[in-house]
């Protein structure tokens, strides 16, 4: 799968970028991103901090999902209050995404 | 997870996985072998690699921030990760959550993403809790099925495990006898204290179907995806739970791509309802003397000394119960509409500001409870325009003040649906996966009194009638009190007079009737007085006219339990009537003492909690074994406790609250010797 390169990044062109989001979302989850979502992924990547509020169920999990699988070697480390719903997001990565160690 | 061994501590170091989900007590809890071996170790693969970390449910960390430490130091985290962007994601931001998040976790390069958090294919209801114990719940179980897959899938919420407990059995008893046999797995319950894998096996079984209705507690309120679920119910709104709680768990239903009409329910105590705002007139907002609050705080210091160090530095005292709250509750119930933005607006502001007037100290954090509640009481009391709406003002939807549309197909909540009943766009009441909406709030509001508007409460001269009148037997008490008044005065004015020349019988019968069908004040008692045929001013009565008013409210307190409680009819299709409720004019004493009893059950509990906590801990010390033991104050279930009268009681409870959480009754017996002074 075509990933970015952290070194590369900054002189990557916004439209691959955007193109290997596309790519990340339709092979891994087969649906399209939303705009909202591709604009999350594109600050994270830049580096910036984000307060997203969107409703329940739409699929937030996705923006920090997709970088992780985007950019290559990144980790994105995720803090959530209870155990269950970590585990619950564990088990859903493990099953769906294709993560690779390194 | 806690006990991840040593080599996958160390697979993270070097920076094997590309998500890592941690809470924050693995993160920064100095024992967290998580924290040794992998955060500290300056320039392994993982910190250098780390892109972003996202708080999930970052709403959380503000509102848990009291009992869970580490979501304090949630800003530690950027200095482990410099370079690193924070995201934080929830669904129930409210304004001044938002704002905290801002501040604490120093966010300045900020993308603001506000999407819409409406979510039209849930049907929002609020319900009265109508019938005694679990009854209310039996419309769950559809009459007459044949198969388990009849029962559509349904998440119950509540807030104790013993009475999710109750809840189960009492379903299972309710289902047909042939599935009876198969009661535990159709009904389960879903709780922090379930294993891993039972609680996947749970988790997979009401997604696929042998499962039909789980009973959950909090463990399960938020962020959990599971599919197919068409009814939520929350039963009873606890104060601690807040709007926001409220919203993450109805929002666990129609959680599948299809767009199909789900349900969610929450069931509240019938005080919490309008009515109470409405009637029991204003009264005066207490204020919490800065004696009590010292007092407090050095108890606190006692208790947890060593959490003082974390405690954020810019700490500020909160002395007083907002003044306006008591204002503030009569205006729970305005509508959310493109036309009154500005009043909303205001009425956000002053929620927001009786938030941040509290915040800034995780110390006070437990006893501004009612913050979290206005929010709710707003959405449970709302008499117009859509629940939604409420709930998209709180959490500042872009969409809010934009025109809605009836969906029939998408119905939103049972006041829209009430609303489309009365114009003629809907015949009949309808009936949606087995709930029938007329079990609603907004059908049973038709019953109210003609609404008082908030400028003129303030004043409490008009004479407004009561909801239905005072029986017979308190109306004697009251004649009787006003005699023994009358004795006493009588020496006073007129000494050589007998009392009943001061004051006739026929005066002290027209008395009584006014008061028994009207709001006791003393313009009514001065009117009644001078229909009578007396004048007020010369006799000299006119200066004993309050005291009477005191005689006459104290009498009608004692008696409060005397009034019969009408029946309550029957369901569904017919709202209740509002004499099922308690008496208003004394709900303030009712539930005083209400709350007293239920003070002292809690005490007993929790003495026999800990008396069985120390023997465990004696047992275990002959064996030379040491178990820490960690006690969560503010984990004590009180939703009994927890019902809204007048906004007088509601400030009883603003002194209850903390002392309860902090299982002290010194400032209670206190409180208690004040309270009974000022009646």
């Amino acid at each position: 799968m075509a990933t970015l390169n952290r070194q590369t990044l900054s002189s990557t062109a916004p439209e691959e970028i955007l193109s290997i989001i596309r790519h990340v979302f339709s092979t891994v989850f087969d649906e399209e991103p939303y705009d909202w979502q591709v604009e999350v992924i594109r600050a994270i990547l830049a580096g910036r901090d984000i307060i997203v509020s969107a409703a329940t169920g739409s699929d937030k999990s996705r923006v920090f999902q997709v970088p992780a699988l985007t950019l290559d070697g990144a980790i994105v480390l995720v803090v959530a209050p209870l155990k269950s719903l970590l585990r619950n997001q564990v088990l859903y990565s493990q099953f769906h995404l294709p993560l690779k160690e390194y | 997870m806690t006990e991840t061994d040593k080599q996958t501590h160390r697979l993270v170091a070097n920076g094997h996985f590309q998500i890592v989900y941690a809470t924050p007590e693995i993160l920064l809890k100095r024992t967290s072998r998580f924290r040794n071996i992998v955060m500290t170790r300056n320039g392994n693969k993982f910190t250098s690699n780390v892109l972003a970390i996202a708080i999930d449910e970052a709403h959380i960390p503000s509102e848990w921030g009291s009992f869970r430490i580490e979501y304090q130091q949630l800003p530690i985290l950027r200095d482990y990760f410099p370079t690193a962007s924070v995201v934080a994601l929830s669904a129930t931001f409210s304004r001044r959550i938002k704002r905290h998040i801002i501040d604490t976790m120093s966010m300045t390069d900020l993308v603001l993403i506000e999407r819409s958090i409406r979510r039209r294919n849930i049907l929002k209801m609020v319900s009265p809790i109508r019938q005694p114990g679990y009854t209310d719940l039996d419309i769950l179980i559809p009459e007459g099925i044949s198969h388990r897959n009849d029962i559509p899938t349904t998440l119950i919420y509540h807030d104790s495990i013993e009475g999710g407990r109750a809840i189960a059995q009492y379903l299972r008893k309710r289902l047909p006898s042939h599935l009876r046999q198969d009661g535990k797995e159709i009904v389960r319950i879903y709780a922090g204290y379930l294993a891993d894998d039972v609680r996947s096996l749970y988790e997979n079984d009401i997604q696929m179907g042998p499962t039909r209705i789980l009973i959950c507690t909090d463990a399960c309120g938020m962020g959990i995806h599971l599919k197919g679920i068409v009814r939520v119910i929350q039963w009873k709104v606890t104060s601690n739970l807040g709007v926001e709680g409220i919203d993450q768990r109805f929002g666990r239903a129609g959680r599948d791509s299809s767009q199909r009409q789900t349900i969610a329910v929450a069931f509240v105590d019938p005080t919490l309802a309008t009515p109470f705002f409405r009637l029991s007139g204003t009264s005066e907002p207490m204020t919490v003397g800065d004696e009590n609050e010292n007092e407090n705080e050095n108890e606190d210091e006692d208790e947890d000394q060593d959490k003082t160090s974390i405690r954020p530095p810019q700490r500020r005292k909160v002395s007083k119960i907002p003044p306006n709250l008591s204002d503030l509750l009569f205006r729970l119930i305005t509508p959310v509409l493109p036309s009154n933005k500005a009043e909303v607006q205001s009425l956000l502001t002053e929620i927001a500001n009786i938030g941040r007037a509290s915040h800034s100290s995780h110390q006070y954090f437990h006893r501004t409870w009612y913050k979290q509640d206005v929010g709710g009481l707003w959405f449970i009391n709302v008499v117009g325009g859509c629940r939604h709406k409420v709930l998209m003002a709180l959490f500042d939807d872009p969409a809010t003040f934009e025109e809605d549309f009836w969906d029939e197909t998408q119905m939103c909540c049972d006041i829209c649906v009430k609303a489309a009943l009365d114009t003629g766009l809907l015949d009949q009441c309808p009936v949606v996966h087995g709930i029938p909406l007329s079990i609603g709030l907004a059908f049973y509001t038709e019953f109210l009194q003609p609404t008082v508007s908030t400028s003129t409460s303030a004043g409490g001269d008009s004479s407004e009638p009561l909801s239905h009148p005072i029986c017979k037997t308190r109306i004697d008490k009251v004649k009787d009190a006003i005699r023994l008044w009358r004795t006493e005065i009588a020496k006073e004015i007129k000494p050589r007079v007998p009392p009943p020349m001061v004051l006739s019988e026929k005066a002290i019968g027209k008395i009584a009737k006014a008061v028994k069908s009207s709001v006791l004040t003393e313009t009514l008692i001065r009117t009644t007085l001078e229909q009578s045929g007396i004048n007020v001013k010369r006799s000299g009565i006119s200066k004993h006219i309050p005291g009477l008013v005191e005689v006459i409210t104290k009498c009608l307190f004692k008696s409060a339990m005397e009034q019969p409680q009408l029946p309550i009819p029957a369901l569904p299709g017919r709202p209740l009537a509002p004499a099922a409720l308690p008496f208003i004019r004394t709900s303030a004493q009712i539930e005083y003492d209400m709350l007293e009893r239920q003070v002292a059950e809690i005490q007993e509990v929790n003495t026999a909690k800990e008396n069985r906590k120390r023997k465990k801990q004696e047992e275990h010390s002959r064996r030379g074994k040491v178990i820490r033991t960690t006690q969560y104050n503010n984990m004590i279930n009180i939703d009994s406790v927890v019902c809204f009268g007048d906004s007088q009681s509601l400030i009883i409870r603003a002194y209850l609250f903390p002392l309860l959480t902090k299982r002290t009754c010194r400032q209670w017996r206190n409180l208690k010797k004040r309270f009974r002074t000022s009646i």
